[in-house]
């Protein structure tokens, strides 16, 4: 053998060796971290203190400068993924998704094995982008490994809500109290129970919630939910009142100003309505916000920017099918009432198929009405208002789907009942609702 | 071969470490707006000179702001102007504590291809305004207040022109590339930051606002934060992606370039080589030669072996692998080491010898000291080129899979290899230049074997051997704290 051609030979069969030493290495050390358990650092921030923090981007701000120093801590990168799902959850910013991804990923790396936080973040994360297959079955692995993880607890319960499996949800609500009770869990409990049209208990489990809450920003956003709840209920001082304090725990809350101009409409100001909507609408243009304000253009007369803002919606419909998503429940139901029937019932249907809701029932219901299917859409009507949930929308479309097939008086009878459900129903709907309430007592 | 999957390769990538995810992130997350289809972005670059001031401020639209814009994009000029003059009510200059008056200079809007077909929207507006001339310490204050609580990135820069920036809380370049390319890093949120506090005295070179000469759209190019090397190495994994005939030999030359730049980087066989060959004092380019083929032989296989076992869907971590390569690495390098220091000793006593016999301060002929040819035997030479090799690099070994997945494993290999030949040819370069200087400066000096000349020239035989051990054992030990 000549000089190269040993030094090629030698070459490669020390790197054979090291290779097969390393590999070996590799599996070895696997197992003896895994065995250790989780490294748990000294100085970590609980993750279950996220949702008390006072300052949520102090508590990012702390988590970054300690991966910085520790960029192997599984636990501190779970925790600010979490944190940064929180941060975009309140703040409506959806670049913060894939940096919470990023960072869940990275523990999971770090840490592949019992990671019941990076596992319950991942369900977080899906969850909020509205993935409810994906959020249950990753709150599932987390709680096989921690059935105490809260995190994984509350977004289990969501999960199965948001998927329409009500009585699983409610048994999954009721597990999760008697292992943690807490804030997240009396938020949940009294959702579950404002579901079923049993207000007042829902109104005491959120004041419950309220009273434990610390961070602002949660607390604004509870207190939004009980002026809705004391909205509805036609107590609009008590539901002032919700608003003000949340203003007060954070002025730049979205919920609070969403209630706000609700709260203006039940109270007859439509010009601080549209004032408050066209706020919204500027800072983030969410479909809910750009519909509501679209609505109000079509209800005071101004068709050419009520056109521009259903242009937006179009537009927000266009991405979200880019991105793979169907569309929003939200997106349908704009197709039905001022778009096109033929695109809200294929996106209705996919909702549907995605997550059979009580309010993807309605979304369908209400897209089978508009192309002229009757007796289909009572079906899905049916189901939508199954919980007797006091949400306009759903007894107003029951109502008119039955006012359709010529059944006057169970029609009048849930008009009658959505018109009731919420004094700060959209101005469009109402008289929408009100014309075919006159049609069907006629 | 098994296709890996592209999220596969991304999980590799993430174990690989930093510069790996630079590398490989960007392109997964090229479809959406960086910053979120509904966010609306500004960047403010302040320019301060003696008595005036010029800003660039840059507002990035994504797709729903810009949807929102309704038929107003129908008119670029108009938007621009309108929007411009938002910005110059909502920007307040003082400087010594006093407002400036902000004059709009130039407005220019243009919109561009984002996400589902919906355009985005790229305004850029040039102000000025003019103040008495500053004294030393003047305080200069730049705050933003946008109506309407957008959600967004908010970035400030500040540069001197003609004048000394003592003190400024925000940077001179944009980390952003003036919203052109957002920073993807996990431990970084989102800019948002909207006022700047300066204190300015006059005197310095002019200069210029970062986006003086740049053209309104995005500018392609080296993204700030990447090394050269590391946008070479996404270049050339953007071109095996494309394919094609002619690009061929373009990859295979980038190849070439980025394993030269690679091996330039720092904790590389460089400096062991610089000391190894400095010490045997042979310039001969046929050992240099022979080391450059090694390397390349020991990097080459030792990237294929792991790509193979990597490709095959063995789950390993390689970062345990790195380190024990890099541990082996470090001992065939303390072997190295020691040998050199036993030669050093014998030439040592060997020197002495001679001086000993001609004491009567006869020189030798210039050529004594390469006759004698202390210099390393094959056996070494190959030794120090699998030191160099054995650790595969992670761009290289990227590449690899890259190719593997797109279903062109040989154009993989073949980059691997060029990668090597680039890094052989640097090592090599960098190791004949270092004996070529030092073997010039020893040409330089005096031959006698002793006195200064002699301790210079043991200083450096003992120095280069130490150096070599010490680098040896600093990768043993590296390797030792990563395990």
């Amino acid at each position: 053998m000549n000089g190269p051609a040993r030094v090629a030979v030698a070459a490669v069969a020390a790197i054979a060796v090291g290779l097969t030493l390393a590999v070996s290495g590799g599996f070895a050390w696997d197992d003896t971290s895994s065995q250790s358990g989780p490294p748990v650092p000294a100085g970590g921030i609980d993750p279950a203190a996220l949702a008390t923090a006072n300052d949520l981007d102090a508590t990012v701000a702390a988590l970054q400068a300690r991966l910085r120093d520790q960029p192997s801590d599984a636990r501190s990168w779970a925790t600010l993924g979490l944190a940064y799902v929180e941060q975009a959850r309140i703040s409506g910013d959806p670049s913060l998704y894939p940096r919470a991804a990023g960072a869940l990923d990275r523990s999971l790396t770090e840490q592949p094995e019992d990671n019941a936080l990076a596992l319950a973040g991942q369900a977080a994360l899906a969850s909020a982008r509205h993935q409810f297959d994906t959020a249950l079955r990753r709150s599932e692995q987390a709680l096989t490994i921690n059935p105490y993880e809260l995190g994984a607890l509350a977004v289990r319960v969501d999960a199965l809500t948001e998927l329409g499996r009500y009585r699983t949800a409610r048994t999954a609500l009721a597990q999760a109290d008697r292992r943690r009770p807490s804030v997240q869990i009396f938020a949940r409990y009294s959702y579950a129970y404002e579901l079923r049209g049993r207000s007042d208990e829902a109104v005491r489990l959120l004041e419950r919630a309220v009273t434990g809450s610390s961070a602002p920003a949660d607390r604004a956003y509870l207190l939004s939910l009980l002026a809705d709840l004391h909205r509805k209920a036609g107590r609009l001082a008590e539901s002032g009142r919700a608003l003000a304090q949340a203003r007060q725990a954070d002025p730049e809350s979205l919920a609070a100003s969403a209630s706000g101009a609700r709260l203006a409409v039940a109270r007859g100001d439509l010009g601080e309505a549209a004032r408050r909507w066209r706020e919204l609408v500027a800072r983030a243009p969410l479909p809910e916000y750009v519909l509501a304000l679209g609505e109000h253009y079509v209800a005071t007369d101004r068709p050419a920017q009520a056109r521009q803002q259903f242009d937006v919606l179009e537009a927000t419909a266009q991405l979200a099918r880019g991105n793979g998503v169907d569309t929003t429940l939200e997106t349908a139901n704009y197709e039905a009432d001022h778009g096109e029937a033929a695109v809200a019932l294929e996106s209705a249907r996919a909702a549907w198929r995605e997550a059979p809701s009580i309010w993807a029932a309605d979304a369908l219901a209400w897209a089978l009405h508009q192309t002229g299917r009757d007796q289909p859409a009572l079906r899905r009507a049916r189901e939508a208002t199954r919980l007797g949930t006091p949400d306009p929308q759903l007894w107003i479309h029951r109502g008119a789907i039955e006012a359709s097939l010529g059944r006057d008086a169970p029609a009048a009878a849930h008009l009658r009942r959505g018109l009731a459900a919420d004094p700060g129903l959209s101005p469009w709907q109402r008289e929408e609702a009100e014309k075919l309430l006159a049609g069907a007592t006629r | 071969m098994r296709r890996v999957p592209r999220k596969a390769l991304l999980r590799t990538a993430l174990v690989l470490g930093a510069a790996a995810v630079a590398v490989l992130a960007p392109a997964s997350a090229a479809s959406a707006h960086p910053l979120g289809n509904f966010t609306v972005n500004h960047y403010t670059g302040l320019l301060v000179g003696t008595d005036q001031a010029d800003i660039e401020h840059v507002v990035d639209l994504a797709e729903i702001p810009t949807a929102q814009l309704g038929n107003r994009i129908d008119d670029l000029d108009q938007l621009a102007g309108d929007q411009c003059t938002d910005v110059t009510d909502s920007l307040q200059l003082a400087v010594a504590g006093d407002p400036v008056d902000l004059q709009l200079a130039a407005a220019s809007a243009v919109t561009s291809g984002g996400q589902a077909g919906l355009d985005v929207t790229r305004i850029t507006c040039q102000l000025r305004g003019e103040y008495e001339p500053i004294g030393e310490g003047t305080a200069v204050a730049l705050d933003e207040d946008f109506t309407g609580g957008q959600i967004g990135w908010r970035e400030i820069t500040a540069r001197a022109d003609g004048t000394t920036l003592d003190a400024a809380d925000v940077p001179t370049d944009s980390i952003s590339d003036r919203l052109a390319s957002y920073p993807t890093d996990l431990l970084d949120s989102p800019l948002d930051v909207r006022n700047a506090t300066l204190t300015v005295s006059p005197g310095g070179p002019a200069g210029e606002l970062e986006g003086a000469g740049a053209p309104d759209a995005a500018s392609a190019g080296t993204p700030d934060g990447l090394g050269a090397a590391d946008w070479m190495t996404e270049k050339v994994a953007g071109l095996l992606d494309n394919g094609g005939a002619w690009w061929l030999v373009l990859i295979v030359a980038l190849a070439v370039v980025a394993g030269a730049a690679h091996a330039l980087l720092p904790g590389h066989g460089k400096t062991l080589m610089a000391f190894y060959l400095v010490d045997g004092q042979t310039r001969s380019v046929r050992a240099a030669l022979r080391v450059g083929l090694t390397v390349t032989a020991a990097h080459t296989t030792s990237v294929f072996v792991l790509g193979i076992v990597l490709a095959a869907g063995a789950t390993i971590a390689p970062a345990p692998v790195f380190a024990t390569l890099t541990a082996i690495s470090g001992v065939i390098v303390c072997w190295l080491g020691v040998g050199l220091i036993r030669r050093a000793r014998r030439v040592q006593a060997h020197d002495s010898a001679h001086a000993h016999a001609h004491s009567h301060g006869h020189d030798h002929g210039h050529d004594h000291g390469h006759g004698h040819s202390h210099g390393p035997g094959r056996g070494s030479l190959a030794a120090l080129g699998i030191a160099g090799g054995v650790v595969p690099s992670p761009s290289a070994l990227i590449l690899l899979l890259v190719g593997v997945a797109l279903g062109k494993a040989w154009l993989g290999a073949l980059v691997v290899i060029a990668f090597g030949v680039g890094m052989a040819a640097t090592l090599t370069g960098v190791g004949l230049a270092a004996a070529d200087v030092v073997a010039r400066v020893q040409g330089w000096m005096p031959t006698r074997r002793t006195g200064w000349a002699r301790a210079v020239r043991l200083t450096v035989s003992y120095g280069g051997a130490a150096g070599v051990c010490a680098v040896g054992v600093g990768l043993v030990l590296r390797s030792a704290l990563t395990i």
